[in-house]
């Protein structure tokens, strides 16, 4: 691994400077669970890494009048057992909850598996139902980004040079019910083979459902005929039809880890548990 | 029984310092003056070098040598048998030493003031290479006019099962009765085929080392492995030096299982510092360690096995081709193991065997925790359910109708050297705590139903295999273990020294000979100390492997604590003593008839599985596995267990998800995050541990090796109840989520 030199400014301005030095690669760093692995792989040579983890509210969980703010160092841990996040988002809470294991999860970040862009991240499918806002900030000030544009391809994201995820904004929905589940080869301390979250949204006398899936196309997609079949009725028939949507909604590869079939095939089974799962917290 | 210490949990000797981290390891070594080594991997599986061209690397400032095939004295290794260039490249005396044979071959080694000079170094060298045809199937590489890949060899007389007959490394026979003269009064016949996967060791501590000349002008080499006198004799016939100018030392260990029997940093460790006379150090990254040692073998069988009405075994007659890769390694004695396990330990009147060892481009097959014992142990145990299956009769129940009793010869025409007891032992304890119960009809196994709460796609099923090995490595090879014991002291001993060159490799095994020391002085566990495995202060206790080194430095240790009070008492201060421990003498296994009678020691075990199978995604989980062990007298209950706990999740893993992918010589699963071995999640919910103590005869206290009996049936049990589960025999495995989920879409 080539080496680097590691800064942790205090405030934005401090970081913006380093994030735009003349003439070198710069990086941002939260939790290193992704970057040192890259950097030994010798897949990214940076040579200045800027931790971010100390920037004013980057590990702030925070109700707000347009919704619950999650800031991007928030780690997977806190993110899973915050009462809050719990209350506001169980399925973002499920997703950061299945990632890695133990020590994965004390230091990965909300916004380092954000940034990483991974097609098997497991926060992506929970903030796509959730319709997360990116909160992005530079030196030329502040924007917001809806989780779906901020995620472009694997490995690219909405972020411009000198740019920062400084959190997610999560919206209201009184009485929404969700979960996250994740296929895997082993309990923990491995990639996603297919993730699938639900959720379905007090909408007049029923629900709107969204329904997301990580790690079988080439970015998380939403699936909206599936919606559409549940917001209609969740019998078990319509159930089945939302699960060949997605079916038919995603491109999986193969790999050394499984066979697209396999990926594919699973999809229609974990979204009917998952959808399943969301059913009986309505009830 | 409980001696003052045999018997009893002491507290592991190195369990403070790993806690604290105090424990050094082979990479935690440094010396003032040191130099980095790094190694120039071939990373292709068949070339011929024609060119190793040095010159810009060695201009990099801090670039100090690089040493390729010319520089090596004598350019060869081998544990059993010499195939293996050191370097390989043009230039040398012997044929075929300028050809690499698999990915990990080495080419070059760089020496440099830092890593990061040596890494960038090795990678300005140019090597020049004409790639050869690939031979990666084993059955390619033993069709007609298939290319060689290696020379002709002569061959060795301790070693007749190593034929060099083209790509035939190894050949093992037995032919007992005849099999083809009962197939007709068989009320039963199975016939399956079998693919058994390779593994991976995954120790957590790859490959390391630090050498040095040290004050008596030796050329020392701080490293891990299992047999410490072998890494100076094999390092001496590589450098051309005498023995005595070698000298290995092992510090902590951090696993091995059988990955560390073989060379890997040592030769050129010491080629570098003897060359330079300064400090070298070697450090492989794990992606290194993954292409650059051995794996266990894959292997291939076919099985055709009869019983009669009663379910007395008539036949067996099994062929087995297993894939040794690039060199020999321990291929002829991990395949000797399997033709004596393939069997079975049961009576069976006709019986004939076949296996072969096949050279391939492939990562070399070589030691593995059980050393073809559970490859064996595969065919056999799933072959005698299916057989239970076809007659309708109870798997428990047909074993003990077939299980040899004390006299009945096995295969190989001697008896097993003990009473052999623990089969029986252990098949019923397992069998009870899985809920098999026996009735006047004989034993039946449980019902299993869905639980309440059962989601329909859940399938339960219990299953159990036992299993046999031998203890040590014999087949004629006279095993023997030196200990050395020092008393201090006047009028009474205040302290006693034990010298051992008795590997730790995690498993505890200093602990458990400080244990054995203290109750054969009849001293205060606080009197007796270990000494460290160092050739320069201990003769040769043997590898660390073969379950075999309880037993051997056990009954070392008994011989040089009763020498040891002799003098004593006869007055001698201080006292010292060394003993060298004779197991009881073996033949080698005739080469057409596989008669003889190689082993001195076995030990017994039975693994029962409880197995869940979600159907719509393919995925197993486990509430329960039991293991029984009949370990003759465990000395320290809780480090065998420990040992119990790790072989059976092992075997988990082996069987579950650790699949171990090879194409086209090239290794797919070259990371940890690809190659999976179970987490602490991945734990079942109850794993029990029996341990029945039988003792053996010749045993230190009554013990005898238990190393690898833990993992050998898990694969076995967990296909058997996967039967149970899904109506399927699953004859290829790791039984992967994919693989099983193909299975009940009726792609088996
Ligand atoms: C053993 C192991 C298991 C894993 N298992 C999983 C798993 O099951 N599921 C899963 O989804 N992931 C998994 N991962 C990947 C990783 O842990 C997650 O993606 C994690 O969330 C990354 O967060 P981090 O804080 O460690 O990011 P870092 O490694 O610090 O950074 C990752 C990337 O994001 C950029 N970055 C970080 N923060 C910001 C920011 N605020 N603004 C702009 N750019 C930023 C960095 O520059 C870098 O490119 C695993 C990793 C390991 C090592």
């Amino acid at each position: 691994m080539r080496q680097f030199d590691y800064y942790q400014p205090k405030n934005f301005a401090e970081a913006f400077e380093l994030l735009l030095l003349p003439g070198k690669v710069v990086m941002p760093l939260a939790g290193t669970t992704d970057i040192i692995p890259m950097a030994r792989e010798e897949r990214i040579a940076p040579d200045v890494v800027v931790d971010i983890k100390s920037l004013p509210g980057m590990r702030e969980i925070k109700e707000t009048e347009d919704g619950l703010l999650i800031g991007a160092a928030v780690r997977m841990s806190e993110l899973a057992s915050s009462p809050l996040v719990r209350e506001y988002a169980a399925v973002l809470a499920e997703g950061a909850a299945t990632v890695g294991h133990v020590q994965v999860r004390n230091r990965a970040t909300l916004g380092g598996n954000m940034c990483t862009a991974s097609p098997a991240g497991d926060t992506f499918p929970a903030l796509l139902v959730l319709e997360a806002e990116a909160l992005l900030r530079s030196v030329d000030g502040e924007r917001s980004v809806p989780v779906s544009e901020f995620f472009q391809g694997p490995r690219r994201t909405a972020l411009k040079k000198g740019e920062l995820l400084v959190g997610v904004m999560l919206p209201k929905l009184a009485g929404a019910q969700g979960h996250y589940a994740k296929l895997s080869r082993r309990k923990a301390a491995d990639l996603t083979l297919v993730g699938v979250a639900a959720l379905a949204v007090p909408a007049g006398k029923g629900y709107d459902w969204r329904l997301a899936l990580g790690a079988v196309a080439p970015t998380p997609v939403r699936v909206p005929e599936a919606e559409k079949i549940l917001a209609q009725g969740y019998d078990a028939t319509a159930i089945e039809k939302a699960a060949l949507a997605a079916h038919a909604a995603c491109s999986p590869l193969d790999d050394i880890r499984s066979s697209a079939e396999y990926r594919r095939e699973m999809v229609v089974n974990i979204t009917q548990r998952v959808i399943g799962q969301v059913i009986e917290k309505l009830v | 029984m409980k001696g003052n210490y045999v018997g009893r949990s002491e507290i592991r000797i190195d369990a403070q310092s790993k806690v604290t981290g105090e424990a050094r390891y082979p990479g935690d070594f440094n010396m003032v003056g040191q130099l980095h080594m790094k190694v120039l991997f071939a990373r292709r599986p068949h070339a011929r070098v024609l060119s190793v061209d040095t010159r810009q690397a060695l201009q990099l400032p801090g670039c100090v040598a690089i040493f390729t095939a010319e520089d090596v004295p004598v350019n060869e290794y081998g544990l059993q048998y010499p195939d293996q260039p050191v370097l390989c490249g043009p230039g040398g005396p012997k044929a075929g030493t300028d050809v690499v044979r698999f990915v990990g071959d080495n080419v070059a080694v760089v020496v440099a003031e830092s890593e990061t000079v040596a890494s960038a170094a090795r990678d300005l060298i140019k090597v020049e290479y004409e790639d050869l045809p690939l031979l990666t199937e084993p059955l390619a590489a033993l069709a007609d006019g298939a290319r060689h890949l290696h020379p002709p060899y002569p061959g060795i007389d301790i070693h007749p099962e190593l034929v060099f007959e083209g790509n035939i490394a190894s050949r093992h026979r037995i032919r007992r009765g005849d099999v083809d003269s009962v197939w007709e009064q068989a009320a039963a016949i199975v016939e399956s085929e079998y693919e058994i996967p390779g593994q991976e060791h995954v120790f957590l501590q790859p490959e390391a080392g630090l050498s040095y000349i040290d004050a008596a002008g030796r050329v020392t080499v701080v490293t891990s492995s299992q047999w410490a006198h072998e890494d100076q004799q094999q390092i001496a016939h590589a450098l051309d030096l005498p023995i005595e100018k070698i000298r290995v030392i092992y510090p902590a260990i951090g696993g091995a299982f059988g990955g560390k029997e073989d060379m890997s940093v040592q030769i050129v460790l010491a080629l570098a510092t003897y060359k330079l006379q300064r400090p070298v150090k070697l450090v492989w990254t794990r992606e290194e360690s993954l292409i650059g040692h051995h794996k266990r073998h894959r292997a291939w069988a076919h099985a055709r096995w009869a019983v009669d009405a009663g379910g007395q075994l008539l036949a067996a007659e099994t062929k087995v081709i297993a894939d040794a890769g690039a060199y020999v390694y321990t291929t002829n004695k991990v395949l000797g193991n399997l033709v004596l396990t393939v069997n079975g330990p049961y009576k069976i009147p006709h019986v004939k065997t076949d296996v072969l060892g096949v050279y391939t481009n492939n990562i070399p097959g070589g030691a593995f925790r059980g050393f073809g014992a559970p490859q064996g142990n595969f065919i056999a145990e799933s072959q005698m359910n299916k057989l239970a299956e076809a007659l309708g009769m109870d798997p428990v129940e047909i074993r003990l109708r077939n299980i040899v009793q004390a006299g009945d010869p096995m295969p190989w025409g001697k008896p097993l050297p003990d009473d052999a007891r623990g089969l029986a032992d252990t098949l019923i304890a397992v069998a009870e705590s899985l809920g098999w119960e026996e009735d006047a009809a004989g034993w039946q196994a449980p019902q299993i139903n869905p639980r309440p709460g059962d989601p329909a796609y859940l399938q339960r099923g219990v299953g159990l295999a036992l299993g046999v090995k031998n203890v040590g490595f014999s087949f004629g090879y006279q095993e023997n273990a030196w200990a050395g014991i020092e008393l201090q002291g006047e009028t009474e001993i205040e302290a006693a020294s034990v010298y051992a060159a008795s590997s730790d490799v995690g498993q505890g095994t200093r602990t458990v000979i400080r244990q054995m020391a203290a109750e054969a002085l009849g001293l205060p566990l606080e009197k007796v100390t270990v000494a460290p495995t160092d050739t320069a202060i201990t003769g040769s206790s043997g590898s660390c492997s073969a379950s075999r080194m309880t037993f051997m430095i056990g009954n070392a240790i008994q011989g040089a604590a009763t020498k040891a009070l002799q003098r004593w008492q006869a007055g001698a201060r201080p006292v010292k003593v060394e003993f060298t421990y004779l197991a009881p003498q073996t033949t080698q296994i005739d080469t057409e008839t596989g008669y003889g009678d190689p082993n001195f020691s076995y030990g017994y075990v039975t693994i029962g599985a409880e197995l869940l199978v979600d159907t719509e995604l393919g995925r197993l989980s486990f509430p329960k596995l039991v293991c029984a062990n009949d370990v003759g007298q465990a000395i320290n209950p809780r480090l065998l267990a420990g040992q119990i706990e790790g072989g059976v999740i092992q075997g988990l893993g082996w069987a579950t998800t650790e699949e171990l992918v090879q194409k086209e010589g090239e290794l797919l699963t070259n990371t940890l995050s690809t190659y999976l071995i179970p987490t602490t999640a991945d734990i079942p919910a109850e794993v029990e541990v029996i341990i029945i103590e039988n003792p053996e005869p010749n045993g230190p206290w009554g013990a005898r090796g238990m190393g690898e009996m833990p993992f050998i049936p898990v694969a076995a049990a967990i296909q058997h109840a996967l039967r149970a589960a899904t109506g399927l025999w699953y004859n290829k495995f790791p039984f992967t989520l994919e693989r099983v989920l193909r299975g009940l879409k009726g792609e088996l």
